[in-house]
């Protein structure tokens, strides 16, 4: 059994919600958990940005400091494994029996049995690693899914809702919290006939306008008055942050809390005044389109501006840097950490370049550690040229899939050749010794990402493009003198499927091109 | 022309590379057929004291990738790229029809299964057993959906163009031999069944038409309407299928295969071949025989049927797909 790291709520660094923000809805999911009543499952759905995975962090914090918490998986589109389905319930089972010593006992059992259960379907997972030992051993616990609608899923009716249904008259013991976007397929899961009646809905998106308001001014003016008070370097009128400036700040957020939070850590940036900063902010035109949506372009356009800025004067060099990275950062399929990023791109200074972008990135201190968007709606803004009116900052994705392609393609003829791993003769992998340290040193993770993904950039890249004729050479390099070592490493990194595919993939993009 | 050689060496030897990597210059490259481009760009990589003494063959073989199984094959289905397969072991293997990797296993049966079909919209898969089961599978979440209980082994399944009714072929004990019966997929009840003489083979549904259904017992033909009435004279053949529009069938009588439309029945042509089992190709240009050990395949698009070549290499009897 192999669960995901990282998927549980105690780890990565999402931040839970202010104390005394989100009040009603918190405490509605408090008097859920404790009553005994026929609504087992709880869906908690919300638009884009209206705050699901932060009240889904503190439910789950508050729920651990409860003892009634029992596993928690919080999918990510951004990660493989963190959007796999047949992930989710080996993860659960391996927390709940981490938990609950009964259940880890009625885990084993099982699990001696007959072990495999990776490639198990959903159903047989559900009813052998968690329905059979929490009816074995009578647990009383809650089980919690974010984001329910980042897993891939091609399902008309989510599947993990769809076997859900099945199985949750079996374990009347268990509560269920499922947030998500309210999708046709998570809707349609959750009207199934056996869900349905056991089911509490609640829309984050209706809750009353003027309970989400007050909240985001509360938001506003304690993490403000934060920074006031740890900034002693900068001077603030005493009644700074004003109460006007407050209600400014919430007309412009319109209900998002992902607006809310990407202001605060704009003002917080270290290297400008916080007061200088809210005014920024304050003098964007005010635009309340559908959502918002226009609000938050106004604001990343000034964040990326002076991240520019931050770095340099406007040369076109700099910004063609600024591209070059956070296309990569963002157009990845994987994410990638600071140090895979340098070696794809051979860029050096990273950190420096995306230290100002500190409130729209998540850049780890640690350089072993992926780089993500903080929200979703960050990547959608910076490459559509619609809402992306800066042209020296809007990322291209086909310019820059691309880029990543001829990236790749030049660190797999740098870096693969035969016998990478320095394996021995004949070496069978299963009884190779360090083979995960071997990989670490000789593959790393960049190679690793350039065999596995390169194909996929390159659907990406348009037939007509000024670059068309490297991409063809390079390829044609590629086959002519590092095929075996690609295959190679794809047999160690245990993905050769992925081998067949992107040669389908590449097949696909020669036969668009025309000239196979 | 980069690309089909080089998914042909990782399929061919796809379990050997994934278990040791350093098959692929000991073993994969130095056996690529000689027309290969791997040769000419390769040679270097050669194991020391590895050198081609007699000559390779010319192209790649049929075959792409062969899948080992621990117990013997009984049944296959295939939809778009997912193959579902059906052996004496209980559990059925969903396998990657591009990789030829597993992808999931179904759970259920607690004997042999035997029979096998996907709906047409490809979200589900019937399956029929030895314990006297067929069984409604969801694919995506690897469920059963509905369970259909018979007196003997299920030897036959087949879902209706209209995706609502299911045929089974069940051989029960006395009396129950040679029943067809006919399900409803929505409520899992049984709504008719169709007896007949003899053991049934198997009764298969036209792909196009819900109404039509044929079945094959005890070396007798027979088509029915949905209702369990005759349509059209009982003739000898051991093995049938449709073609893909369902105007045609490819029928085996014993002696020689024959190709014939089914209303009114006319035989169109006839391979003077000993048969076996015996189907068309999805685009409905082609039919595949087995018989003796091998697979042949047939252009029927001319006036007459123009061989195009075997696909050796079993060793027993194989079951054919389009």
């Amino acid at each position: 059994m192999r669960p995901t790291d990282a998927a549980g709520y105690s780890s990565g660094n999402r931040q839970g919600c202010l104390k005394g923000t989100r009040a009603d809805v918190l405490l509605q999911l408090e008097r859920w958990l404790k009553d005994e009543q026929d609504h087992r499952v709880f869906w908690l759905n919300g638009l884009a940005g209206t705050g699901k995975s932060t009240i889904a962090q503190t439910f789950a914090e508050i729920g651990f400091a409860d003892g009634k918490l029992g596993a928690s998986f919080f999918c990510s589109r951004d990660f493989e494994n963190r959007s796999n389905l047949q992930a989710i319930f080996p993860t659960i089972a391996y927390q709940l029996a981490y938990r609950y010593l009964p259940f880890r006992e009625a885990l084993l059992r099982v699990l001696r049995a007959k072990p495999g259960i990776a490639q198990d379907s959903l159903c047989s997972q559900m009813d052998r690693i968690i329905v059979g030992p929490l009816k074995a051993s009578r647990v009383r616990t809650l089980i919690m899914i974010d984001a329910l609608d980042e897993c891939k899923d091609e399902e008309p009716a989510s599947a993990i809702l769809s076997v859900l249904s099945r199985y949750a008259d079996e374990i009347p013991n268990v509560k269920f919290f499922i947030t998500g976007r309210p999708e046709p397929r998570i809707r349609s899961g959750f009207r199934l006939r056996s869900l349905r009646p056991i089911t509490e809905v609640l829309r984050l998106h209706d809750v009353k306008q003027t309970s989400v308001d007050s909240d985001i001014k509360l938001f506003f003016r304690i993490r403000l008055t934060d920074i006031a008070k740890t900034r002693s370097d900068c001077d603030f009128a005493q009644d700074w942050p004003n109460s006007l400036d407050i209600d400014i700040l919430c007309k412009k957020a319109a209900g998002l809390f992902i607006y809310a939070s990407t202001v605060v850590k704009f003002i917080a940036f270290k290297n400008r005044t916080p007061t200088e900063q809210l005014d920024r902010i304050i003098s964007l035109p005010q635009d309340t389109t559908h959502e918002g949506r226009s609000g938050i372009d106004f604001l990343y356009t000034q964040v990326l501006g002076q991240a520019v800025n931050e770095v340099g004067t406007d040369a076109e060099e700099i910004y063609s840097r600024f591209r070059t990275v956070l296309g990569a950062v963002l157009l990845v399929l994987n994410p990638l950490s600071i140090t895979a990023l340098s070696d794809l791109l051979r860029v050096s200074n990273i950190p420096t370049t995306l230290r100002s972008l500190h409130s729209l990135l998540l850049v780890p201190d640690n350089t072993e550690v992926p780089i993500q968007a903080f929200h979703k709606s960050f990547p959608d803004f910076l490459t559509d040229p619609v809402r992306c009116k800066n042209q020296q900052l809007f990322v291209e994705p086909a310019v820059h899939h691309t880029e990543i392609l001829l990236s790749c393609l030049r660190l797999m003829g740098e870096r693969l050749k035969r016998n990478i791993c320095n394996l021995e003769d004949y070496a069978i992998l299963s009884e190779a010794k360090d083979l995960s340290t071997c990989k670490k040193e000789y593959i790393g993770d960049a190679l690793e990402y350039a065999c596995c993904f390169w194909t996929k950039h390159l659907l990406k890249v348009p037939y007509s493009n000024p670059h068309a004729e490297e991409v063809q050479g390079a390829i044609d390099k590629f086959f002519r003198t590092h095929l075996l070592y690609w295959i190679e490493v794809l047999a160690l990194t245990g993905n050769l499927d992925i081998g067949v595919y992107a040669m389908n993939d590449v097949e696909q993009w020669y036969s668009l091109v025309g000239t196979v | 022309m980069w690309t089909n050689d080089s998914k042909r060496i990782l399929l061919e030897h796809f379990d050997e590379i994934h278990n040791s990597p350093c098959y692929l210059y000991h073993y994969a490259l130095p056996f690529c057929p000689s027309s290969s481009w791997l040769h000419e760009y390769y040679t270097a990589e050669l194991s020391q004291g590895v050198r081609v003494v007699k000559s390779l063959s010319e192209g790649w073989g049929m075959c792409a990738r062969t899948v080992p199984l621990d117990s013997i094959l009984c049944a296959l289905s295939f939809w778009n790229n997912t193959i579902a397969v059906g052996s004496t072991h209980k559990d059925i293997l969903i396998l990657d029809a591009i990789t030829g990797s597993q992808t999931a296993v179904l759970y259920g049966h607690t004997a042999g299964v035997i029979s096998l079909a996907f709906l047409p919209d490809g979200t589900s898969l019937v399956s029929g057993s030895y314990d006297g089961t067929a069984k409604l599978w969801d694919i995506q979440t690897g469920g059963v959906v509905k369970t259909f209980s018979h007196e003997g082994s299920v030897c036959s399944v087949s879902i209706s163009a209209d995706n609502t009714t299911i045929a089974s072929g069940s051989n029960g004990s006395g009396a129950e031999v040679g029943t067809i019966y006919l399900w409803n997929i929505q409520t899992g009840a049984c709504h008719k069944t169709i007896q007949q003489e003899g053991r049934i083979h198997h009764a298969i549904f036209s792909p196009k038409d819900p109404q039509t259904l044929i079945s094959v017992s005890g070396g007798i033909v027979q088509q029915w309407n949905i209702g369990g009435h005759k349509v059209g004279p009982a003739y000898a053949g051991y093995h049938v299928s449709f073609s893909p529009d369902g105007t045609q069938l490819i029928l085996d009588t014993g002696y020689d295969i024959r190709i014939q439309t089914i209303n009114p029945i006319v035989v169109m042509a006839k391979l003077y071949k000993p048969g076996g089992i015996c189907c068309f190709s999805p685009d409905g240009r082609r039919v595949a025989v087995v018989s003796d050990m091998m697979v042949t395949i047939w252009d029927i698009t001319g006036p007459d049927p123009h061989f195009i070549g075997d696909l050796v290499g079993h060793t027993c009897q194989g079951h054919s797909s389009p």
